[in-house]
C-alpha cells in the first residue's frame, strides 16, 4: 500500500516488519506491522525487555538493515533508496558495539562525523572545524580531545561517540543504549544533554534505554517495546496511567508502583504491617520493611503489627508493638534486625527462611 | 630525550617524515653502491648521467643489475607493507596480512604447476627453462594470486569480514596441501627450483620486466590514496562507516582487490617476501601514534620500502655472498619488530581497541 507521503515527520515507520532473514531458514520475526513516527525536536525513549528487539528495531530505522516488510522513510523518502552520504546527513547513530579501533585521538573520533560534508580527501574546513568544537563543547568534552580513545573511560568514550554523531549535523540521531555503562549521575547528565539538544537545535532523538525511572522523567515519548511484538507510543505519564508500562515490564517478581512510577521487588507478604510516623523516616523505614518482605496494611485495624516512628529527625524511636507487646529500638537498622530475625518469640513473622536480597 | 622529542612535537610528523626519507635514500644508494664489487657514488652518478668516463663494467653492473633490483626492493617493499595496512583495516584484525587471504598460496600453486609438473622432465629449470621460463614463473604466480583473489571477491559481497578471513585462512590450507601433494610425487632437483623460488628475491626483475610490475605497483599504490578517508571510517567497524556515508562493499571490494593485485605482482615477481605487510604498519602506528590512513599510508611505504632494502643489503652482504634467502632476512627483522612494538605498546588491545 502506497500512501501519499505525509513529510512533516522527520522520520517514519510504515507497517514496517523487522527480524533476520537468512538464505534456507525461516524468517524469524521480531515485531511486524510497525507505524511510528518521530517528530521534530522530540525525545524519545525506547523501552523494553531484555532480547525483544530494540536493536533490531534502531538498526532497522537508521536503514542498516534491510526490513522484511514495509519501510523507513526520512522527511518523505524511502531510507533504503538514497546513499549512504545523503543517509549519513539525515541521520547519525550511536550503537552498542560502538568502540572504534586503532590509534585515535578523541577529537580524530569526532571528526570522523565530519565524513558526509568533507571531500574525498576528508580535509576538514574552518567550517568543520567549528561544528567539531561545538559537538565537544555540547558534552561538555573539550578536555578529552586531545587523549586516545584507548585511554578513555567508558562514559567518556560514549560521550566522544555522542559528540561525533553530533558532529555529523544529521536531523535524526538514534542511540542504542548509550546510558549502559554510566553510573547514575552520568546516566542523568547524559540524558539531559540530548534532551537539550532536541530543544536547542530541533534534534529528533530516539534512544533506546534500560532506564525506566530516568526515561519516565525524561522522554518527551515513550515506545514500549512488549513482549507481543508491538510497540506502543505514547507520552511517559499516561502510559503510566492506562497501566501499559505494567503489561511490559511487570513479572512475578515486580509489582508496579502506579503511584510512585516504580516497579517495586513483589515478595508475596505475608504479615502486614502499619506504619505511623512522618516525613522520610516514615517513607524509609517503609521502604525497608517492604524490602525485608513486610506488605504494607491498609489501615491499623487490618494490620498484624504496628510500627510507631517518634521523636524529633536526630533522635528518632522506633517502636513495635505486636499482640500488645512493644520493642523499642533508636535506629532503623536495629529495627530491621529484629524484624527480621526468624521467630523471635512471634510466629507470625514473614518466612523465616526468605533472606532479603543484597 | 628523542623520544620525548618524536612523541609531543609539533615537528613530529615533517621529522619522521623527513627521516624516513632520508633512511630511504641511504638504502637505495647503498643498495646500488654495495655488493660482491663496490662501486663510489660518483662512478653511479656518472653512470646515471650516461657519461663516457665510467667503466663500461661497473656501468653494466649498476644499470642492468643494481638498478632494477633497488627498484624492485623499493616497489615491492612499498606495496607488501601498504597491502599489509589495507588488510589490517578492512578485517580489523593486527594479524592480517595480504597473505592470509591466501593470495601467497594462490602464487605457490601457480608456481610449484609450472615447476613441478610442467617442466619437461630430466632437466634442472634453470637448464631447460632461462628467460622465458622465468616469464612463465611470474605468469603462473599472478594467475594463481588472481584465482584466490577472485575466490575471495566472489564471497566477500556475501559473508562478513569475518568469515572472510577464515575463508582465506582455509583456502590457504587447502592451497597448500595440494603444492605438498605435488611436491610429494616430484622430483629432487624440481622440488629444488620450487624452493628457490619459494625463498624470495629481488633480483629477478629485469628492465623488460619492470615495464610490467612499474605500472601495476605505481597504479596500485596511487589508488590506495584514494581510500584513506573511507579506511578511517572502516576502523569504526562496518556498521559504523556505513552509517558515515561510506560504501561499504564496494570499499572492501577495492581494497582486498588492490592488496591482492599488490601483493599478487610482487609475490609473482620476487616470490613470497613475509612478514614485510605485517611489520611495516605496525612500525608506523607505534612511530606516529595514529591509525589515519593518510598518515599511515605514506607512512607504511616509506617504511615498508626502507626494510625491503634494508633486507636486500643484508641478504648480499659479503659473507653471504647473496646465498641468504630474503625471506629469511625479512622474518628476522620483522618478527622482532613486532614483538618490540608490542612491548612498547604494552598489548594490541591498544593498538586496536576492542
Amino acid at each position: 500500500m502506497k500512501t501519499k507521503v505525509d513529510s512533516q515527520f522527520p522520520l517514519q515507520a510504515n507497517d514496517l516488519s523487522i527480524g533476520y532473514s537468512q538464505k534456507g531458514h525461516h524468517s524469524r520475526t521480531v515485531a511486524s506491522n510497525l507505524n511510528l513516527k518521530l517528530n521534530q525536536s522530540e525525545f524519545v525513549c525506547l523501552l523494553g525487555p531484555n532480547g525483544v528487539g530494540k536493536s533490531t528495531l534502531i538498526r532497522a530505522l537508521a536503514g542498516m538493515d534491510k526490513p522484511l516488510k514495509g519501510n523507513v522513510q526520512i522527511a518523505g523518502s524511502d531510507i533504503r533508496d538514497l546513499t549512504p552520504k545523503e543517509r549519513a546527513r539525515q541521520i547519525s547513530v550511536v550503537l552498542t558495539e560502538s568502540l572504534p579501533i586503532g590509534m585515535f585521538s578523541a577529537d580524530a573520533i569526532v571528526a570522523l562525523g565530519r565524513h558526509p560534508h568533507t571531500n574525498w580527501t576528508g580535509t576538514l574546513s574552518e567550517h568543520d572545524r567549528k561544528r567539531i568544537a561545538e559537538a565537544l563543547h555540547a558534552v561538555e568534552g573539550e578536555a578529552l580531545a586531545k587523549r586516545q580513545v584507548s585511554e578513555l573511560s567508558d562514559g567518556e568514550r560514549q560521550k566522544i561517540m555522542i559528540a561525533r554523531a553530533l558532529a555529523q549535523e544529521a536531523s535524526i540521531m538514534l542511540l542504542d543504549e548509550p546510558t549502559a555503562f554510566l553510573d547514575l549521575p552520568r546516566r542523568v547528565e547524559l540524558m539531559l544533554t540530548l534532551r537539550d539538544l532536541t530543544r536547542r537545535k530541533g534534534l529528533s532523538i530516539l534512544l533506546s534505554t534500560h532506564d525506566l525511572d530516568l526515561a519516565l522523567r525524561c522522554a518527551d515519548k515513550l515506545w514500549l517495546f512488549g513482549k507481543d511484538n508491538n510497540v506502543i507510543e505514547g507520552i511517559p505519564e499516561s502510559l503510566a496511567l492506562d497501566g501499559s508500562i505494567e503489561t511490559v515490564f511487570g513479572s512475578e517478581n515486580l509489582d508496579w508502583d502506579a503511584e510512585h512510577g516504580s516497579f517495586r521487588m513483589h515478595r508475596n507478604p505475608c504479615t502486614s504491617v502499619w506504619i505511623e510516623g512522618k516525613g522520610t523516616a516514615l517513607a524509609w523505614t517503609r521502604r525497608a520493611l517492604a524490602r525485608i518482605g513486610y506488605g504494607l496494611a491498609d489501615s491499623r485495624e487490618n494490620s498484624q503489627f504496628i510500627v510507631t516512628i517518634s521523636g524529633d529527625p536526630q533522635n528518632l524511636e522506633w517502636i513495635a508493638t505486636d499482640h500488645d507487646l512493644g520493642h523499642h529500638f533508636n535506629s532503623i537498622e536495629s529495627l530491621v534486625t529484629w524484624m527480621q530475625k526468624p521467630n523471635n518469640g512471634e510466629d507470625n513473622r514473614p518466612d523465616p527462611h526468605y533472606s532479603p536480597a543484597k | 630525550m628523542l623520544q620525548a622529542f618524536i612523541r609531543h612535537s609539533r615537528y613530529r610528523l615533517p621529522f619522521l617524515f623527513g627521516a624516513m626519507g632520508l633512511i630511504l635514500l641511504a638504502f637505495f644508494t647503498a643498495n646500488i653502491c654495495l655488493g660482491s664489487a663496490w662501486i663510489s657514488i660518483s662512478d653511479v652518478w656518472s653512470a646515471l648521467l650516461q657519461q663516457d668516463s665510467v667503466d663500461p663494467v661497473a656501468g653494466q653492473i649498476i644499470m642492468d643489475f643494481r638498478m632494477p633490483r633497488a627498484l624492485t626492493g623499493l616497489l615491492a617493499g612499498a606495496a607488501l607493507a601498504t597491502a599489509g595496512l589495507l588488510m589490517q583495516t578492512v578485517f580489523r584484525n593486527p594479524l592480517a596480512d595480504p597473505f592470509v587471504l591466501g593470495v601467497n598460496s594462490g602464487a605457490s600453486l601457480g608456481v610449484a604447476i609450472v615447476l613441478l609438473i610442467l617442466a619437461p622432465s630430466g632437466v634442472t629449470l634453470t637448464q631447460s627453462l632461462g628467460f622465458s621460463g622465468h616469464l612463465l614463473v611470474v605468469i603462473a604466480a599472478s594467475c594463481g594470486a588472481a584465482a584466490v583473489l577472485v575466490v575471495i571477491l566472489l564471497f566477500a559481497q556475501r559473508v562478513d569480514v569475518m568469515s572472510l578471513l577464515i575463508l582465506g585462512l582455509m583456502l590457504s590450507y587447502a592451497v597448500g596441501a595440494v603444492v605438498s601433494i605435488l611436491m610429494f610425487y616430484s622430483m629432487a632437483e624440481r622440488i629444488q627450483s620450487f624452493y628457490s623460488w619459494s625463498y624470495g628475491s629481488f633480483a629477478n626483475v629485469t628492465w623488460s620486466q619492470m615495464r610490467v610490475f612499474l605500472p601495476c605497483m605505481i597504479g596500485g599504490i596511487g589508488a590506495i590514496f584514494f581510500l584513506a578517508k573511507p579506511l578511517d571510517a572502516m576502523l569504526m567497524g562496518e556498521r559504523y562507516a556505513e552509517s558515515l556515508g561510506t560504501h561499504v562493499k564496494p570499499t572492501r571490494m577495492i581494497t582486498l582487490g588492490l592488496a591482492s593485485l599488490l601483493a599478487g605482482a610482487v609475490t609473482g615477481f620476487c616470490g613470497p617476501i613475509g612478514f614485510l605487510g605485517i611489520a611495516a604498519p605496525h612500525l608506523c602506528r607505534y612511530l606516529f601514534q595514529t591509525s589515519s590512513h593518510h598518515i599511515l599510508i605514506p607512512a607504511s611505504l616509506l617504511a615498508g620500502a626502507i626494510i625491503a632494502l634494508g633486507a636486500d643489503l643484508i641478504a648480499k652482504a659479503p659473507g653471504f655472498d647473496g646465498a641468504l634467502p630474503l625471506n629469511a632476512v625479512t622474518a628476522l627483522i620483522g618478527a622482532p619488530v613486532i614483538i618490540a612494538a608490542l612491548m612498547k605498546q604494552r598489548n594490541l588491545r591498544k593498538v586496536f581497541g576492542k
